[in-house]
């Protein structure tokens, strides 16, 4: 049994230009101890359905229909107080930007000690001790765990968020964006910090980000969102050397290659309009060889390969 | 907590500064003011060589800079001047009107921040709900409801219909009488010395005018309390302890009301301040006799000097209720204190 399963999973916002499709019908699995990278350029979907595992989306959010199966249990039918014990201890998430999400009237190291507090029942003492211990682990010195968030850089300040996620020992992270709010250099520490994290703790990730190159050394498998739909699915190796989807193609011809002297590609149109998104393929307009079939029915996600999957109507014989 | 030390320090310093601006532009501007205060309080009958006979007495023949070191050198001696009215010292009066005010005002901050914080944060937290609705409705009374229709009506049904409670306000003359003088605040001194009787009369008398004016401000704290608990709630930081299982309690206070505070007690701390000053129409309405009728009756017979010590008085009170203010933000927010 895989640790998590997302079964046709339909999300939308009730907005006043009308219903945002987020995410349309999305299904995967993840196995334990597996790093999935979630591709997807901005607006696909990808931060709403990493909060749809947690059930964690603003009030103005519907899910339509699916199933996310953690540990054969669907989260989605939990009562608040149930999935209360499953946040933080068994699914725990880093956000994007670590200036806003932590609370800066709290001491940094309160934010570990608290989760450890309620989970647990520890006592106050013992919260600190691992609290303090959880931050040395993440690179940040025990005597800073007495810090307020404002007096920490925002290297430092994801290293918590970090802490915060890994101290009660989750089964599943879900990172969205860890690195895209900080600088170059602290990008590249940060990813050796959940690099680290996958071979020590053994814990299963979820890497949401919009640059595909991000998941190259740490991913086994990525799957390739576009306008709320999952478009390609495969390891770090299909997705890289045999991409099957023209969007994905495009994708790796767009990252920027160390002493190319090319211009840097870029898929020609826009981002659809995800009130009103496109009929059939999500993709079509964009899409290089798009026929006509591509215009009316959407291509469900078929094998190509053992672990390869691609909706495209390239690949599907009629 | 170096930098908590400092930066008290600093707020000290800067306080008297600002009162001494304070004291600087009321006197400025009672004298620029059109007319000969003098002439205008004893009317146009008496002969000038009188007129100029208290201009003398007052010191008000003296050049301006003269009149303005005699007036900040009387103050730094608690020495307010004479009135222009009864030409004697009016500090006795001044002052226990004052404390009498003070004790109105926090009375009614004793209404008006319960109240306006839990109908806010119930508003917030339940959002939508007929709880919602309700705290609202009386946000939006208690700015609307002129203060002194609602002080009529509670005297109206609690002191005429039901008689529970006096309709006028502030301690009756006996008891000021009876009650030593520590603070010039009548429940206080009961209460210090031990005279639970005059302590349970004078609390009665001020229950209506601090109902009355606790409604009015308790809108204000309410609106603020609503909205700076739904920003806040909405931070990413409220999401991000929601995904680390922190239960909705804990939330709500750790992380909302106590995020929500700042913006509550700056609005909190600027009421207290208006209230010292500006309750006289609560005051007219009650009987009350504080700080506000006092000042109305100045400017009404035209007393400057009275007037001038009663600004300067409450110049004082908001520069140290803004000292306090600022204190107790450093206490709530780390990110001053360091
Ligand atoms: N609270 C909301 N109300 C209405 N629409 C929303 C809301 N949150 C997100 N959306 C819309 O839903 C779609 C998916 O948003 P989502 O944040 O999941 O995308 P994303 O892939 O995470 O993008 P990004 O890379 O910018 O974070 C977008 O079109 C977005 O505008
Ligand atoms: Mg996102």
């Amino acid at each position: 049994m895989s640790l998590l399963r997302v079964n046709n999973l339909r999300v939308v916002f009730e907005t006043p230009y009308g219903q945002v499709k987020a995410v349309d019908g999305v299904s995967f699995e993840i196995e334990r101890g597996e790093v999935v990278g979630l591709v997807g350029e901005s607006g696909s979907g990808k931060s709403t359905l990493g909060l749809s595992i947690m059930k964690l989306l603003p009030p103005n959010a519907r899910i339509l229909s699916g199933q996310v199966i953690y540990n054969g249990v669907d989260l989605l039918r939990l009562k608040e107080d149930e999935l209360r014990k499953i946040r933080g201890k068994e699914i725990s998430m880093i956000f994007q930007d670590p200036m806003t999400t932590l609370n800066p009237t709290m001491r940094v190291g309160e934010h570990i000690a608290e989760a450890l507090m309620y989970h647990y029942n520890m006592d106050k003492e013992e919260a600190w001790r691992i609290a303090k211990e959880v931050l040395e682990s993440v690179g940040i010195p025990a005597e800073r765990a007495m810090d307020y968030p404002h007096q920490m850089s925002g290297g430092m300040r994801q290293r918590v968020m970090i802490a915060t996620a890994i101290a009660l020992k989750p089964k599943l992270i879900i990172a969205d964006e860890p690195t895209s709010a900080l600088d170059v250099i602290v990008q590249d520490h940060i990813l050796e910090l959940l690099k680290d994290l996958r071979d020590r703790n053994k814990a299963s990730i979820i890497l949401i980000t919009h640059d595909l190159s991000v998941t190259a050394d740490i991913a086994d498998r990525v799957l390739i969102m576009y306008a709320g739909r999952i478009l390609e699915v495969g390891t770090v190796e299909h997705i890289y050397y045999h991409p099957h989807h023209p969007y994905t193609q495009g994708l790796l011809k767009s990252i920027p290659k160390l002493g190319s002297k090319s211009e840097l590609y870029i898929i020609p149109g826009s981002p659809p309009d995800m009130t009103n998104p496109p009929s059939g393929c999500r993709f079509h307009p964009r899409c290089p060889y798009a026929r006509g079939i591509c215009m009316k029915e959407a291509p469900p996600l078929v094998k190509v390969e053992k672990g390869h999957l691609v909706a495209c109507w390239l690949y599907i014989e009629r | 907590m170096a930098g908590l030390r400092e930066y008290i320090i600093v707020r000290l310093i800067l306080t008297p500064a600002m009162v001494l601006i304070l004291l600087t532009v009321v006197f400025l501007i009672l004298r620029v003011l059109p007319g000969d205060p003098v002439r205008a309080s004893v009317g146009p009958k008496v002969p000038e060589e009188y007129v100029q006979k208290i201009r003398h007495e007052l010191g008000l023949d003296k050049p301006l800079y003269q009149q303005y070191i005699d007036y900040i050198v009387g103050l730094l001696h608690g020495d307010f001047g004479k009135s222009l009215i009864t030409r004697r010292s009016f500090k006795e009066e001044l002052l226990s009107r004052f404390a009498a005010s003070l004790e109105l005002a926090l009375c009614s901050m004793l209404v008006a921040i319960p109240l306006g914080l839990s109908l806010g944060y119930l508003g917030a937290t339940r959002r939508g709900s007929s709880l919602d609705h309700i705290s609202r409705l009386l946000g939006v009374a208690s700015y609307s409801i002129p203060v002194f229709w609602l002080g009529v009506i509670l005297q109206l049904i609690f002191g005429i219909w039901l008689g529970i409670f006096p309709v006028t306000g502030g301690a009756p003359p006996s008891i000021k009488f009876r009650v030593p003088r520590i603070t010039g605040m009548v429940m206080l001194d009961s209460l210090l010395s031990g005279d639970i009787e005059a302590f349970l009369i004078t609390v009665k008398h001020m229950v209506l005018p601090s109902l009355t004016l606790g409604f009015v401000i308790s809108g204000v704290i309410n609106k603020v309390t609503r909205n700076a608990m739904l920003e806040v709630l909405s931070e990413d930081y409220v999401i991000a302890a929601k995904a680390r299982g922190i239960p909705d309690f804990r939330i709500k206070i750790k992380y909302g009301l106590r995020n929500a505070l700042i913006p509550i007690l700056t609005i909190a701390g600027l009421q207290f301040a208006l209230l010292m000053g500006g309750a006289v129409l609560t005051e007219s309405t009650f009987s009350y006799s504080g700080l506000g009728t006092y000042m109305r009756d100045a400017v009404l017979s035209r007393d400057y000097t009275v007037v001038q010590a009663a600004v300067t008085l409450y110049a004082i009170i908001v520069a140290f209720v803004n000292l306090v203010v600022d204190i107790i933000y450093a206490l709530l927010d780390p990110r001053i204190r360091y």
